[in-house]
């Protein structure tokens, strides 16, 4: 039987060997937000990786039960990301959108609306670049919301703002990446 | 495949980091103490914005009642002289870090703006309105006005306006050493200047509340400082320590105000007795308008 992540922290806290268990469930995962977050180069994300379970092993006693494990991790591992890529003063590029993700989906309706039609390579190209230009707040929920596939209340817990902002922050990326894919690769 | 209970590469390494930097998780009592601590640093600075707003609500309605038309030309003038800025000022500070400490909370995120601010403020200012109902807020700006000698209270505040005896105004008490004449009474003010009062022109409850013999507010004329003399036109109780007394205050400066419209509609006393008290300076906020005789004065 799959022990649950509550399960998984008590038996850390009890046994550090435990926190492999952890690791092996949310190692992938985080893999792939720190890097969509800015950490490309795969030695480096080893090392965020280290430093975010270090973390989570250190405060394993301010995890609160009432919220998702996952949520909590996320936010940890968000923390660590920015804090690595802030401290090296780089900006993620490009090559954020992969098969699968579904942000192009999600874009407003308003690209339909404008009769746009392109194909999906171009598309992704595009919408990765525009969303590489974006506010750090407004590219950090888009990237929680479509590429995590998040929950409102989850992006709540894992940036610390209040659900009403996560909508509006949504809201205001969407149309902010938009604007940028019509100023700068569709010239409309 | 692997599984949850394998031991990756990176599981390895975080152990290895783990045992060799010997980490260790904080305590719950850590995270306990300091989630305390947070809500502790909340409520002492809403105690405060609390403090802060007794005092000001204090100030202002007490200030109010005390009649700035005696003073001053215009309200505003009065609220810029004698607003209470420093409680102001830590009313402010205290309602930002109210909202900065709930917001540094564990669940402090999830609250807007908004939520955060708004309650912080409702518990201030509720618990300020409280603590100025039960007379805490006169309480504590008396008590740091005496221990403190830089804080300008109340009482340091109503003496710099009213101790100024060349714009009308005497501030002190019946001298009691001395026997009256009639008309004229001996005063000592509260910077122990020893006067004699005119008084043939104040009306019998001003001169009743002056024979009292407590401090009081003298409103008139000056008419010559070597030897100190002063023409009374009003007289009005200094400060009230008891909450039901500074409660009355509105209603003693209303019947003051009648009283001294009063001096714009009587006649003359006789041709011997000059009526100061109608041109005294300040006197004509006091002129009547409308119908009638007790009809609204002129502020």
């Amino acid at each position: 039987m799959t022990e649950t992540d509550a399960e998984l922290v008590s038996a850390a806290l009890k046994d550090p060997q435990a926190i492999g268990a952890i690791i092996a469930r949310y190692e992938e995962k985080l893999r792939r937000y720190i890097y969509r977050l800015g950490v490309r180069d795969r030695d480096e994300q080893a090392d965020v990786l280290q430093d975010i379970f270090i973390k989570m092993y250190r405060n394993l006693n301010s995890y609160d039960t009432n919220l998702p494990f996952s949520s909590w991790i996320y936010r940890i591992a968000h923390n660590e990301a920015i804090s690595w890529y802030r401290k090296r003063a780089v900006r993620p590029e490009g090559n954020l959108i992969s098969e699968g993700d579904d942000i192009l989906s999600l874009l407003p309706t308003a690209l339909e609306a404008s009769d746009l039609r392109f194909d999906k390579a171009v598309e992704a190209e595009a919408v990765a670049a525009a969303l590489a230009t974006l506010e750090e707040r407004y590219r950090e929920v888009l990237i929680l919301r479509f590429f995590e596939h998040k929950e409102y209340d989850e992006i709540s817990d894992i940036l610390e703002i209040p659900i009403g902002s996560v909508g509006t922050l949504i809201h205001r990326g969407k149309k902010q990446l938009y604007n940028e894919l019509n100023r700068k690769f569709l010239r409309i | 495949m692997e599984t949850e209970t394998d031991t990756t590469k990176l599981a390895t390494a975080v152990l290895t980091r783990i045992e060799t930097e010997q980490v260790t998780p904080h305590s719950r009592l850590f995270y306990v103490a300091k989630e305390a601590g947070v809500w502790t640093l909340w409520l002492l600075t809403v105690i405060f914005g609390a403090l802060a707003v007794a005092v000001t609500a204090t100030v202002a309605v007490y200030r109010y009642a005390t009649g700035y038309e005696l003073t001053h030309d215009s309200l505003l003038g009065y609220a810029a002289e004698v607003l209470p800025y420093l409680w102001i000022v830590v009313f402010s500070a205290m309602a930002f870090l109210a909202v900065y400490n709930l917001r540094h909370t564990k669940r402090g995120y999830r609250y807007s703006l908004v939520t955060i601010v708004g309650s912080s403020l409702i518990f201030s200012v509720g618990g300020g309105l409280v603590l100025h109902g039960v007379g805490f807020g006169f309480s504590l700006d008396h008590l740091l006005g005496t221990y403190v000698s830089s804080y300008v209270s109340q009482d340091k505040m109503e003496q710099r306006i009213w101790q100024q005896p060349e714009n009308g105004r005497l501030l002190g008490a019946l001298n009691r050493s001395q026997a009256d004449t009639d008309g004229v009474v001996r005063f000592i003010d509260v910077q122990n200047g020893e006067w004699v009062l005119v008084v043939r022109e104040l009306p019998p409850p001003d001169v009743a509340l002056m024979l009292s013999g407590g401090q009081v507010r003298l409103f008139g004329e000056l008419i010559s400082l070597t030897p100190p003399v002063f023409h009374v036109c009003g007289v009005l109780p200094w400060l009230r320590e008891r909450l039901e007394e500074r409660r009355e205050m509105a209603h003693l400066r209303r019947e003051f105000r009648e009283r001294m419209a009063l001096y714009h509609l009587s006649q003359e006393i006789d041709e011997s007795t000059p009526r100061l008290c109608a041109t005294a300076r300040g006197m004509e906020r006091f002129r009547p308008v409308g119908e009638g005789p007790w009809a609204a004065t002129a502020y």
